[in-house]
């Protein structure tokens, strides 16, 4: 898996969280 | 990452640029917490968002408002502009993002006069030309017609793999077409994340699209 760029956790009550990996797109949340 | 109307995906991409601030928890990129920076930080950082780089100058051509966006990323001051359009360091990077969104043959076209289609490709050039290391775009074939959404497709196309992108889209079609995994949001609830096939055999995804609450499933 490439490097993560990007990553969100508890955002709200209700966003687990998303991560994005470089360099090709990927957008993942984690609960 | 998809999801019906309501169901966050606006929220979410404005604290990720920075244009709402979250009531808990943290966003890092790159390696570093940006949850508190403001939005400018975060550009500088190399994380763009379509909508706030661009107003585009309607009486500028196509180059010039590319070459304005590399030119205020690099921060430099708007009133040195008129030495901006001749300057090789700003027009090259700009070029090559025409070129890269399917615009290299109208740089020398007046704003005004491109379409709408082409707004929204130049909006991508000048996101692009500041070198992001994410391109954040929020439903970018919005407004579009046929046409000019599948154009837009294919230069999205072009453009992943060489460049990370977080699209966020409600019409699944264009979703299935680019994304390398889908994450599926509904009422602020991630229902689902993975591969195109992983997202089209899940049946909570299922039940959100055709409205079938027992299906919807919670969070």
């Amino acid at each position: 898996m490439a490097e993560t760029l990007l990553e969100v956790r508890g955002l709200s009550k209700s966003f687990g969280g998303v991560v994005a990996t470089a360099p090709s797109i990927a957008g993942r949340f984690m609960p | 990452m998809i999801g019906p109307n309501g169901a966050g995906k606006t929220t979410l991409i404005a604290q990720l640029a920075g244009a709402l601030a979250p009531d808990a928890g943290t966003i890092r990129f790159d390696g570093q917490d940006i949850t508190r920076l403001p939005a400018h930080a975060r550009s500088a950082r190399g994380l763009a968002r379509t909508f706030q780089i661009t107003s585009i100058f309607h009486e500028f051509t196509a180059l010039e408002n590319v070459a304005l966006a590399v030119q205020a990323h690099d921060g430099h001051s708007f009133r040195f502009f008129r030495a901006a359009r001749a300057e090789t360091p700003l027009l090259e990077p700009a070029r090559d993002a025409l070129d890269r969104v399917g615009l290299g043959n109208r740089e020398d076209v007046i704003a005004r006069y491109m379409s709408h289609g082409e707004h929204r490709q130049l909006e991508i050039a000048m996101a692009l030309a500041t070198g992001p290391k994410m391109l954040l775009l929020d439903e970018p074939m919005a407004g579009m017609g046929p046409d000019e959404s599948r154009r837009m497709v294919e230069i999205l196309r072009g453009l992943k793999g060489g460049q990370t992108i977080l699209l966020i889209e409600h019409d699944m079609d264009v979703v299935f077409a680019l994304a390398d995994r889908i994450t599926v949001l509904v009422y602020g609830c991630v229902i689902a994340s993975g591969t195109p096939p992983e997202i089209r055999a899940n049946a909570e995804v299922r039940g959100a699209y055709l409205g079938d609450e027992d299906e919807a499933g919670t969070c």
